[in-house]
């Protein structure tokens, strides 16, 4: 490991990181390109086929083939003990360690308007998309903030400073704003980011305990971070287009769309750069800076000044939309409660 | 530079002299949530922000309706709330027991309350049910988390799907020709309650405040959803509902009420640490603050300037209440939370350095 003339944040050459999937999209850009930097990846998700056809595009990109290992778990992650499972069968797996990297990634959007969705979809969307990370982030943190002297395996082979472990979100900009036709989906995804926002607070408990009481507190320091996507092509972005509503689709036009593999090296850049609420694009970022609340910023001035700029953009932006959806009520079919 | 001082001096100025004439009244237009003879429906309605609500719209004449699970508690918040009615020969109450974490409950409660409304539905209906149980997110229970996100989101969640459903009906399918000296062509209110905790992540509230910003996300979707609906209506005046439906959503910060010393108890010591100079209002403040949001049109409505000022800082695409006070107050608080929040965090970092965490 060398130095690099601009600190890394996110150091993965060597760690093991378990991220939770679909084995499409994201999840699986997001591992090629861990391997790409010399991580050993599990990948998690329900499909064991999809996950074998995964492993195989990710191993060929490892750096190091020789010594990288790659796995997968069939599991799902809306159930709270799987998580617990996936977490044991990793450390299992890379010689009684826990992983150094989760990244609750998995997740899926059925937007159709409210009052036409059925309970059971507005409970599925909340399970895979807030659920499952609730509990995965749940289950790494029992583990990660165990004392460590409770640990039966010793962590100093590792040579140097224990390196902070990284524990990531993915959100999605849908937390930023309210679109007619996202009800099931944006709820979900901005618990994530109050989640997020909430642990990260959190944290600093435990990190300023090890802080005081080296020996009895956890083995490293917990960072939480939030990646908050766009649009991507993506096998998922195509199922979600066909029960889209026709208005969902009037409000999103022009939006920009990235590439799985766009995606991952946008949120892996973010994460180098030490950065917490990560966005992906440029219409991600302006949203980001709309919705900045209380969560850390990234760069102080240029969040600060962002913030302002966006914030007289919607003052025509949010009436326009607005206006648009009326004027789609006003002009076409639209199906009332029988 | 003096030129540059002088002009943000005057500009800060203008700013408060508006903030100032707005929080007066000076700029408000007719009352936009006129109550009196309509009919409101109130989840979380024996005790509390709920109860004091309900004592507060008796008050402005209207018909009122309280949901709880504890039939008891039912009565004697009837009894508390019917007597301040304006007009008690003719104002009418009602309270119903009903579990509201359960889809079906919602459906039974408007059934229940339009039957008793001689077979009009509702004109307001708010989702104040709630209860906070806060404590460090690994020491928490999935049972706890799930049962947060119950009451406190799927619940108003259930309550909108099923009201929603009752006032989207066609108008030609109705039912019997208005005869209540208010017209239902005026607007019907869905309201919901969140809590400013949908804004910031304070160390111990993983369970509560996710289900809040999830609210706030609801709110805000279904509110670009209901234009749809309303275009409706002026596409084809037979097709479309009665009535257009506004929806806004209430933020109160702490309120002293039973329900806050229940949270006290399972509260971690710096969680109130970093609430300790918040203001806390009684239930009576909380409710004249939040209609007082409503009779000004408002739509994300704060009780207090606390949560005013996070409200600010958190405004996205949210319709603005005051296009000028929004926006000068969020470029404010942008730079007020540069130092708010790393001070939040270091107390935590302090509390944990200092005190330790292990339980188990």
């Amino acid at each position: 490991m060398g130095f690099f003339s601009r600190k890394n944040h996110f150091e993965v050459d060597g760690r093991v990181g378990s991220h939770t999937v679909l084995a499409k999209g994201m999840g699986r850009g997001l591992g090629k390109a861990l391997a790409q930097k010399g991580a050993n990846v599990v990948l998690v998700a329900r499909n064991q086929e999809k996950l074998d056809a995964a492993l195989k595009y990710i191993a060929a990109s490892a750096k190091y083939p020789q010594s990288q290992r790659f796995h997968t778990i069939s599991a799902d992650v809306t159930k709270p003990e799987e998580n617990a499972r996936l977490l044991e069968e990793v450390t299992a797996w890379n010689d009684g360690n826990h992983p150094d990297v989760v990244w609750a990634n998995a997740g899926s959007s059925h937007p159709t308007l409210f009052i036409d969705t059925p309970i059971e979809i507005l409970h599925s969307q909340m399970d895979i998309n807030y659920w499952a990370a609730a509990y995965l982030s749940r289950a790494t943190l029992k583990l990660w903030l165990k004392p460590a002297t409770s640990s039966s395996k010793s962590q100093e082979s590792q040579t140097g400073p224990t390196q902070p472990r990284h524990f990531i979100i993915t959100s999605s900009v849908a937390c930023f704003v309210g679109l007619a036709g996202y009800a099931p989906y944006a709820p979900a995804k901005s618990a994530l980011r109050s989640l997020a926002d909430t642990l990260r607070s959190e944290l600093n408990l435990y990190n300023g305990y090890r802080r005081g009481h080296p020996s009895q507190g956890p083995l490293t320091d917990v960072k939480i971070h939030c990646v908050v996507p766009g649009t991507i092509k993506s096998p998922g972005l195509d199922q979600e287009n066909e029960v889209k509503h026709a208005v969902t689709h009037l409000l999103e036009e022009g939006d920009m769309a990235q590439t799985e593999d766009e995606v991952a090296v946008a949120a892996i850049k973010g994460l180098e750069s030490g950065g917490y609420l990560i966005t992906t694009q440029f219409l991600g970022h302006a949203m980001r800076a709309g919705m900045l609340g209380g969560s850390p910023r990234n760069s102080w001035l240029v969040d600060t000044l962002f913030a302002w700029v966006i914030n007289i953009a919607w003052l025509f932006i949010g009436p326009d939309m607005e206006g648009k959806v009326f004027k789609y009520g006003k002009t076409n079919e639209v199906l009332l409660p029988a | 530079m003096a030129m540059g001082l002088a002009w943000a001096t005057a500009a800060l100025g203008v700013f408060f002299i508006v903030l100032a004439f707005d929080t007066i009244g000076l700029f408000r237009k007719k009352n936009q949530f006129p109550v009196d003879g309509r009919t409101v429906v109130i989840t979380g309605g024996s005790q509390g922000m709920g109860r004091g609500l309900g004592k507060l719209l008796a008050q402005k004449g209207a018909n009122v309706v309280i949901v709880a699970r504890d039939r008891e508690k039912l009565k004697a918040a009837m009894e508390y709330i019917s007597k301040s009615a304006q007009h008690p020969e003719t104002q009418r109450f009602h309270s119903i027991s009903a579990d509201v974490t359960k889809p079906e409950e919602n459906v039974r409660i408007l059934q229940e309350v339009t039957t008793w409304n001689n077979g009009q539905a509702p004109d307001i209906v708010w989702a104040n049910a709630g209860v906070s149980a806060p404590g460090l997110f690994v020491d928490t229970s999935i049972e706890t988390l799930r049962a947060q996100m119950d009451i406190n989101y799927w619940a108003a969640a259930y309550l909108a799907k099923a009201t929603l459903k009752c006032w989207l009906h066609p108008s030609s399918s109705s039912d019997k020709p208005f005869t209540a000296k208010n017209s239902s062509l005026l607007p019907r209110h869905f309201v919901m309650t969140s809590s400013t905790a949908a804004f910031c992540g304070i160390a111990g509230y993983s369970p509560y405040s996710p289900a809040k910003a999830a609210l706030r996300s609801l709110s805000d979707s279904l509110r670009s959803e209901l234009n749809i609906y309303h275009g409706a209506r002026l596409h084809s005046s037979s097709s479309g509902p009665p009535a257009d439906i506004r929806i806004h959503t209430v933020f109160p910060g702490t309120i002293l009420t039973p329900g806050h010393e229940a949270e006290n108890k399972t509260k971690h010591p710096v969680t109130k640490i970093l609430e300790e100079s918040d203001p806390a209002q009684t239930e009576d403040q909380v409710a004249a603050a939040a209609i007082d949001g409503l009779e000004r049109g408002y739509y994300l409505i704060t009780t207090q300037l606390l949560g005013a000022a996070m409200r600010a800082s958190a405004l996205q695409g949210s319709p603005r209440n005051n296009w000028l006070v929004d926006t000068l107050f969020s470029w404010v608080t942008s730079v007020a939370w540069l130092f708010v929040g790393p001070d939040l965090e270091s107390k935590v970092f302090q509390y944990g350095k200092e005190h330790g965490v292990y339980k188990s």
